[in-house]
């Protein structure tokens, strides 16, 4: 059923798309919309159209579900505190925008709603740690019933101080790193960097000698 | 080792004509250029590593590599960006949920930063090829740099 | 971006600066989507800069003009292309029959083809008036000048690619690597070759990064440089003697002259130590080929005309004229200012550079034109042309791609002139700030949308197809141009372009062999190429120079400071200059997305001492003011320029509000590059 429709939306949705877009055409698009426009639908959406015709579709199968059977069941969202490395995903991926996103004093913060009622999981799908389960609301154990808010430390770039990923995102990295290659006594110094930081030391190294040699020109 | 762009820094004038032909090929530029103290330019952008490190916490395989090529696969991409926190040098991009890294154009015979290059410092190839030769060139012009220009040509005599 | 089997190629060359590099524009459904590369053309080798990878920006823009427009008081009126021209003929003809031919004035684009500004100063010339200039004067006329009467023809002398067969390069007043970024191609392979490089700038630009020696003089002393390195060349015996004996005359003269000017008194004058001023003389004189390459650093100054001939003594001094690798090589602007020139849209030159007034020159134009009647005197240049109409001297001006408001010095004084005009026709692709002050405005074709001939720097002559319909109903200018004539009775006897360059063939000898089908088999012809079987002629001056006796001319010239020195009232000197990712004023580049996201807005470069002794941080807002005007810009700390210059980009509306309108004795060019300027912050 969800594929049959997600079709038949597409179909509509390019329909709209065109005719609204022969109109703009006329009155003189805006330049990325040209650029972008063409190319996108030969391809296939951008990835912020895809989330917004998913959106559409998932208001639209709670809607269009005239037997009550998915939209009157509320689920409760399962996640373990424990397994979650505070990594977004399910943030990113939750249609309803339901799971709250916050930094501030060196902690990320992470509001999981109470319940939901959309057909979709894909929260649960989606997190690399399989931190998120879903139980229907009658066999919810006492257990779920705490905090809905995790909240994560960050670490700071030893170079800007930006915080850039939480602890245990990076311990996450540092193992599946060290599967694959050694990591030496400080030859895992980047780790503690931000990746714009990384970028940058990267550069400088490259540039060094190139830097001197000028230098050594005199005047420059 | 795989072929990849690579930047001769010394020919490198920081005009950005790379990040303008990515960003026209690819609608966001993979490739970044830099000055550094007003004196040196520096282009960086992803160095198709042998063993890729950015692939190592991918939870969905959506990121892999087999016989030295990098392949990413953006239906499987959950968007976690541990991606961009396990690559050395930053170059992995996460925007709207997916990885944007340089791909070395596929369907080009030269990538299009490479081929855009007017100072001729992008070089779109095997790193062992490499090496020797930007020392070679580097050696000499430190020569002549400290040293002063000799009496050539015509009126040598 | 996928090439599909919907897209179509198209070759074409780049309508930013003058290297003319080609590329291939991407089509689909008659609009370009993309751009591929073209490695086999000779000049840029398939690489594009910056501003050339976002050509296409220009085409298809939503603030493209599409229909012509008529300034009423209710604003901008649509009309019709009828009306339009019946319009402008009757006003142009109002005034040439109230007040005289010279009381309308032409200004030509740089930007239009060869055929369009041949047309462009037919009509002003049949007309009656010589008011006919284009933007050549505001940044190589003093290099027309200058190597017109050293070398005998105002152009490169060798073309770009022959630079990588260069011993010694010396750049003086060129940041190629940011404005012209292919050359830097072909001096890197020198550079692998061997060759040493000098680069003689008051900043320190990506340019200098490629030097072997870097000559950080104060703006506007290059003059003492030069004859500072003669005197050296002349001291040290480093001259060719049988060069000078045997093609150059006025050589005592010059040595005469030079006497006074020891390393040291040129030391005290540019700021550089006099050993480097040896160092520099002894690299370029005793290299096996060296060349010179200059840019707006030595033309847009008081002393521009004598910059350049400076230029051309040191190369006739040293013998480094007429050969493989040794040249002058003055890299111009824009794509076609060559081509503009040698056209005619000059106020003192007919076409070919037949001099106004000469009677010799008018003559082979009036059988030619079968007209009897030419104009005896040299016209207006562009920069007197707003000055005449400041005064009330003008009634009419009509403006072909030309951004006059921003590209002219102390735009104000600009501003007032266009206001003073009885009537102003500007014929563009954009609603630029000087349409804002026209009566008409007339929508033009861009680039791709067009046929026609343009002239690079290096002197070659490339056609270009059109390929693709320009938008609305914006019409190619060379066909603006025959519908005008033909309201203004002149009847031009041309369909297209092709039978335009037919009648240049006849009008300009250089281009005497050059046909389209000619110019459209592999990368055109580089000029002279006086008949239909010769070759082209990439190395000027072998043999024997373009005067008329053959031989070169040495001409001393003097020192002479700038205009405008800082004083306590204005104690900072204030260049201009560009920048890699924005082209001249800006009409086109800064309507590129992609390139003003990078470079967004005016900024003037400060030296970190300055700033700190005036408590000025990086990205302040600061207010500079000059004698003419004032405006604001953010603060950038940096070491590429010295203590007490400040350095802006005139890309942006409110640089050219400061610059003075001093100008070259000669070549009539502003002096762009020097002006006491004051700040504060914000």
């Amino acid at each position: 059923m969800m594929k049959e429709m997600k079709e038949e939306m597409q179909e509509g949705m390019k329909e709209e798309m065109q005719e609204g877009m022969k109109k703009e055409m006329q009155e003189g698009m805006k330049e990325e919309m040209q650029e972008g426009m063409k190319e996108e639908m030969q391809e296939g959406m951008k990835e912020e159209m895809q989330e917004g015709m998913k959106e559409e579709m998932i208001r639209g199968d709670t809607k269009g579900d005239t037997s009550g059977e998915n939209c009157n069941k509320k689920k409760v969202l399962a996640i373990d505190a424990e397994k979650c490395i505070g990594c977004r995903a399910c943030s990113s991926a939750c249609p309803e925008g339901l799971i709250g996103l916050s930094e501030e004093g060196g902690r990320r913060n992470l509001k999981f709603p109470e319940s939901c009622s959309l057909d979709c999981e894909r929260c649960a799908l989606t997190c690399p740690e399989e931190a998120i389960t879903f139980v229907s609301e009658e066999g919810r154990s006492p257990a779920f019933s705490g905090s809905r808010t995790l909240a994560l430390g960050l670490m700071a770039c030893r170079k800007c101080s930006a915080s850039f990923a939480t602890e245990r995102e990076l311990e996450r990295v540092r193992q599946a790193v060290s599967l694959k290659v050694p990591l030496r006594p400080g030859g895992d110094f980047w780790m503690e960097l931000c990746p714009a930081c990384r970028q940058e030391s990267f550069r400088e190294k490259e540039a060094g000698a190139i830097l001197r040699e000028r230098k050594i020109k005199g005047n420059l | 080792m795989p072929e990849a762009v690579y930047a001769d820094l010394s020919r490198c004038i920081g005009c950005r004509a790379c990040e303008l032909a990515c960003e026209r090929e690819n609608k966001s530029s993979r490739i970044s250029v830099k000055v550094l103290s007003g004196l040196a330019a520096a282009p960086v952008s992803c160095r198709q590593c042998e063993i890729p490190l950015c692939t190592a916490p991918c939870p969905k395989g959506a990121l892999s590599c087999e016989n030295g090529k990098l392949e990413y696969e953006a239906e499987n991409c959950t968007g976690c960006g541990l991606c961009t926190l396990a690559c050395p040098f930053g170059t992995a991009v996460l925007r709207a949920g997916i990885i944007e890294r340089c791909n070395l154009c596929p369907g080009m015979e030269t990538p299009a930063c490479v081929a855009t290059c007017p100072a001729g410092a992008l070089i779109y190839t095997e790193p062992g090829s490499l090496g020797e030769n930007i020392r070679q060139r580097r050696a000499k012009r430190m020569n002549r740099a400290l040293e002063p220009p000799a009496p050539a040509g015509r009126r040598a005599e | 971006m996928k090439t599909t089997e919907k897209r179509t190629l198209h070759p074409t060359i780049c309508p930013y600066c003058s290297l003319g590099c080609g590329f291939f524009l991407e089509l689909e459904e008659g609009k370009a989507v993309g751009i591929r590369y073209m490695p086999e053309h000779p000049v840029n080798e398939g690489s594009l800069c910056p501003k050339g990878n976002a050509a296409p920006d220009i085409l298809n823009h939503p603030d493209r003009l599409k229909y012509p427009l008529l300034k009423t008081e209710n604003g901008w009126k649509q009309l019709e292309w009828e009306e339009a021209l019946s319009l402008a003929a009757e006003k142009l003809g109002t005034a040439r029959k109230e007040n005289g031919p010279n009381s309308l004035a032409f200004l030509g684009s740089a930007k239009c083809s060869n055929e369009e500004n041949y047309l462009f100063q037919k009509i002003a010339r049949l007309l009656g008036t010589s008011n006919v200039d284009n933007c050549a004067r505001l940044c190589h006329a003093s290099t027309l000048i200058g190597l017109g009467k050293t070398l005998g023809a105002g152009a490169m002398t060798n073309p770009l690619a022959d630079l990588s067969n260069s011993d010694c390069v010396f750049v003086i007043g060129s940041n190629f690597a940011e404005n012209h970024p292919a050359v830097a191609r072909q001096v890197l392979r020198a550079k692998d070759k061997g060759a040493f490089v000098i680069v003689a700038d008051p900043r320190l630009t990506p340019t200098s990064w490629l030097a072997d020696l870097t000559l950080r003089l104060k703006p506007g002393t290059d003059v003492a440089l030069l004859n500072g390195m003669m005197h050296v060349i002349v001291n040290e015996g480093l001259l060719d003697r049988n060069f000078v004996r045997e093609k150059t005359e006025g050589f005592p003269g010059l040595e005469q002259a030079l006497q006074r000017c020891c390393p040291e008194t040129a030391s005290r004058i540019t700021g550089i130590p006099p050993s480097e001023i040896i160092k520099a003389a002894r690299a370029y004189a005793r290299a096996g080929a060296a060349s010179i390459v200059y840019s707006m650093g030595i033309t847009q100054h008081i002393s521009g005309t004598d910059n350049v001939t400076a230029c051309a003594d040191l190369a006739l001094l040293c013998g480094q004229v007429g050969r493989k690798g040794a040249g002058v090589l003055p890299l111009r602007g824009q794509n076609n200012v060559q081509g503009a020139c040698d056209m005619g849209a000059l106020a003192e030159f007919f076409p070919g550079y037949g001099k106004v007034g000469d009677a010799e020159a008018a003559g082979r134009l009036k059988t030619l034109w079968k007209t009897d009647k030419l104009p005896e005197k040299p016209g207006l240049t562009a920069t007197e042309i707003a000055e005449a109409a400041g005064k009330g001297k003008l009634k009419a001006l009509y403006v072909m791609g030309e951004d006059l408001v921003n590209s002219h010095a102390d735009s104000s004084r600009v501003r007032e002139a266009l206001e003073s005009l009885d009537f102003l026709v500007v014929q563009d692709i954009f609603m630029t700030d000087t349409a804002e002050y026209a009566d008409l405005v007339l929508p033009a074709a861009a680039w791709a949308e067009k046929e026609g001939s343009f002239t690079s720097t290096e002197r070659r002559v490339q056609w270009t197809d059109r390929a693709l319909s320009p938008p609305g109903e914006a019409k190619p200018d060379i066909e603006i141009l025959l519908l005008l004539a033909e309201k203004l009775g002149l009847g031009l006897p041309y369909r297209t372009a092709g039978d335009v360059l037919a009648e240049i063939s006849g009008a300009v000898p250089s281009y005497g062999g050059m046909t389209k089908e000619r110019l459209k088999k592999g990368f055109g012809l580089i000029w002279p190429c006086p008949d239909s079987s010769h070759p082209g002629t990439p190395v000027l001056h072998v043999g024997r120079f373009k005067t008329p006796d053959g031989k070169a001319r040495l001409i001393p010239v003097e020192y002479q400071s700038p205009a405008e020195i800082p004083d306590p009232d204005y104690p900072f000197l204030l260049t201009t200059g560009r920048v890699v990712l924005h082209y001249n004023a800006g009409s086109m580049s800064r309507r590129s997305k992609a390139l003003l996201e990078k470079e967004p807005g005016l900024f003037v470069e400060i030296h970190p001492s300055d700033a700190k002794a005036m408590e000025i941080g990086e990205g302040n807002r600061l207010v500079l003011e000059t004698r003419r005007g004032k405006t604001e810009a953010t603060a950038r700390l940096t070491g590429k320029i010295g203590p007490g210059v400040l350095f802006m980009p005139f890309h942006f509306p409110g640089t050219n509000v400061l610059t003075g309108d001093a100008l070259d004795r000669e070549a009539k060019i502003p002096e762009f590059k020097v002006s006491a300027c004051r700040i504060r912050r914000e």
